[in-house]
């Protein structure tokens, strides 16, 4: 157990910049710790800060179940024959049903739109999208984060200020290069380099990653006859393993939820996102609960990926606001 | 507030390096073999494999920009002077100003591009005024530890998992008639029958009143995460200290917690800002076809993917060119002003 390598999922905690696992022993104690830690918390609060929160706890739980409410919702009626849902679309499922879900596999399909489709489109392009736009970042941050040159201040003040200025009617040039001018719109095969953007938001995280790994390193392999590339891929790139990690994590739940992309440049390879969008006319038309079994199906595994990365996603945030 | 793409706010520091007062002088650490005047042909060729690199590097990115980001937008303003047949035409712009000033629509009804830019203003306003505060005021109170915080914070950060076709959609098929809750609302009589007739999302009078609901609704997500991160860096003693003598829950808050996340709220106003004639909210998909309930981007993006219609393509990059320039001196002027109150310590 003591070698063990530890685990994304194992339970941590961190203490002077050292994340330390924790065995399931120490865990329970740990947590019983906190615990006793919040009660102590909560005792030295003030009169008012202890209304102040318990009302505001109120608030909470009632917004929570606003947000809840429609994912649950939609999951009991989803299993819903739809006669039951026509009568009722509030109560518990009487006989719980898995047609919609044959249904929603079989027969929903809105033009070139099917959820088996839908699925695949998900899983290449969220994955070919994330990879390419996180290596083309890899690749303009650490020359621009370690090396000098002439263009590097200009590269990087490019960066930040294409974030801000609102170019608002960008998106009619777009259109016309990607369908008129270099017809590469709604090709799979063509339409890739789109994704290979070096100079994103992922551009600036990782400028700020490489930025704190010490240049020894790099200095001590090109003394051992490193070359560039060669230490940039087996010295600085792993150095910076753990902002990828939570890049390619959070990256890849964006581009699994853009919806935009592909109803703009892909519209005959609709990921989930854009399925639920598209088969919505042609599925309510006929069945609500078989529309729900589409919703459901789209939003699972978005939600596995989350329940198993949440430390690292949410984490991940908010560190990524220190590193500057 | 909901379409700042997450991870913008996650530069907050690098813009503020750059815009700020912080800007970087860049430190060398490159091996700083030109002062070592050793042997100078070997720094040649030492520095030219590393020109080689930084060019190999920089390649494909840079032409990916030039290509895909430096084009199109170069073209949209090329475009907006543009007739279909290519030549060069200022009808475009009188096309805009006709529709804009005389009350009507390529099919000569709605005054859509009035509507556009009014809800446009208003979202944003909603945005300011209403979703970021509140946001900020819920960071706040979970970073105060109240009870169950931690299952708050993975609640309130769902909608921006899940993502917005799907969180939209529910929000929608809620609020059909005979879903929880419209009827929630019939039971308190906020349903009249021109709602009842066309239903929330057809009905002029609450189109769009549906589209700020929503975004109210979905506000606090990714951007909660980042004000709790901002909290959670200034340093606890302050909050010892302010305790001991005495500073209360909401004078913290307004005193120590505001000034000093203060950076992190101006950059989230400026992407805001910067996006408001960009973003359409959820009206793609609650609301595609109310004209009174169109945004200024959702405008743009209409007419852009209507090749067939009435418009050309030239149309809405003449739109798209007048709103950049309205608003691109606004962003910086309001980012100027923002930075001009700015704190002097940033966490």
């Amino acid at each position: 157990m003591k070698n063990r390598i530890p685990n994304i999922n194992d339970p941590m905690i961190e203490t002077d910049n050292q994340l330390i696992v924790l065995t399931r022993d120490e865990n329970k104690r740990y947590k019983t710790s906190k615990w006793h830690e919040y009660v102590n918390v909560w005792k030295k609060k003030s009169v008012g800060e202890k209304i102040t929160l318990s009302v505001m706890f109120v608030i909470f739980l009632v917004y929570g179940f606003t947000l809840l409410f429609p994912l649950i919702w939609a999951v009991y009626n989803s299993f819903k024959p739809t006669v039951e849902y026509d009568l009722d679309s509030i109560g518990l499922p009487l006989n719980w049903t898995f047609e919609n879900y044959k249904t929603a596999f079989t027969t929903a399909a809105a033009g070139r739109t099917n959820i088996v489709k839908a699925i695949i489109n998900s899983i290449w392009m969220s994955v070919l999208s994330t990879f390419l736009g996180i290596f083309a970042s890899c690749l303009t941050s650490y020359v621009v984060a370690k090396y000098r040159f002439k263009a590097s201040t200009l590269i990087y003040t490019v960066a930040i200020f294409i974030q801000i200025i609102p170019l608002v009617g960008g998106v009619t040039g777009m259109y016309q290069l990607l369908w008129g001018t270099l017809k590469i719109a709604d090709n799979p095969f063509l339409i890739w380099p789109i994704w290979f953007g070096g100079f994103g938001f992922s551009f600036l995280i990782l400028y700020s990653a490489f930025k704190s790994v010490p240049w020894s390193y790099a200095e001590s392999a090109f003394i051992d006859g490193a070359s560039h590339f060669s230490t940039f891929f087996k010295i600085m790139l792993p150095s910076v393993k753990p902002i990828l990690a939570s890049l390619f994590v959070v990256n890849f739940i964006g581009a699994w939820n853009d919806y935009m992309t592909a109803y703009l440049y892909m519209p005959s390879w609709a990921p989930l996102s854009l399925a639920v969008y598209l088969l919505k006319d042609e599925t309510t038309r006929i069945s609500y609960p078989v529309y729900l079994a589409v919703v459901v199906i789209s939003i699972i595994p978005i939600l596995i990926l989350f329940v198993s990365f949440q430390k690292l996603i949410m984490e991940n945030t908010t560190i990524g606001g220190l590193k500057g | 507030m909901v379409e700042i793409h997450g991870l913008c706010a996650l530069a907050i520091r690098m813009t503020n390096e750059v815009y700020g007062e912080y800007v970087e002088h860049r430190i060398i650490d490159v091996p700083a073999l030109a002062s070592e005047s050793k042997m100078a042909t070997r720094h040649m060729t030492k520095r030219s494999s590393e020109i080689l690199f930084i060019v190999l590097m920089l390649l494909f990115p840079v032409l990916q920009f030039i290509l895909f980001w430096v084009i199109p937008n170069f073209n949209s303003i090329i475009m907006g002077f543009q007739d279909a047949s290519g030549g060069f035409t200022l009808k475009n712009f009188e096309q805009f100003f006709t529709f804009l000033f005389q009350g009507k629509d390529f099919l000569g009804q709605h005054n859509e591009i009035v509507y556009a830019i009014k809800n446009s203003l208003i979202y944003f306003a909603v945005n300011i005024f209403i979703s970021t505060p509140i946001v900020i005021f819920f960071s706040y109170v979970l970073f105060k530890r109240v009870p169950m915080s931690g299952v708050f914070k993975i609640i309130f950060y769902l909608p921006s998992i899940i993502g917005a076709t799907v969180t939209t959609t529910l929000f929608r098929v809620l609020l059909l008639e005979g879903a929880p809750a419209y009827e929630l609302l019939k039971s308190i009589g906020f349903i009249t029958r021109e709602m009842e007739q066309l239903g929330l999302f057809a009905a002029d009078s609450t189109a769009f009143l549906m589209v700020i609901m929503y975004s109210i609704w979905t506000c606090v997500g990714i951007n909660m995460i980042l004000f709790y991160g901002a909290m959670k860096r200034i340093p606890n003693e302050i909050f010892e200290s302010a305790e001991v003598d005495g500073v209360g829950f909401f004078r913290q808050f307004f005193s120590i917690v505001i000034p000093l996340i203060w950076p992190t709220i101006t950059t989230l106003i400026i992407f805001s800002l910067s996006g408001m004639f960009i973003s359409y909210g959820a009206v793609m998909i609650l609301t595609p076809s109310v004209k009174t309930a169109s945004m200024v981007g959702w405008y743009i993006v209409k007419w852009t993917t209507a090749i067939d219609s009435h418009a050309s393509i030239y149309y809405p990059a003449a739109v798209g060119l007048i709103f950049t320039a309205i608003g691109l001196p606004f962003v910086l002027v309001i980012r100027w002003l923002l930075n001009k109150v700015s704190a002097t310590v940033e966490y």
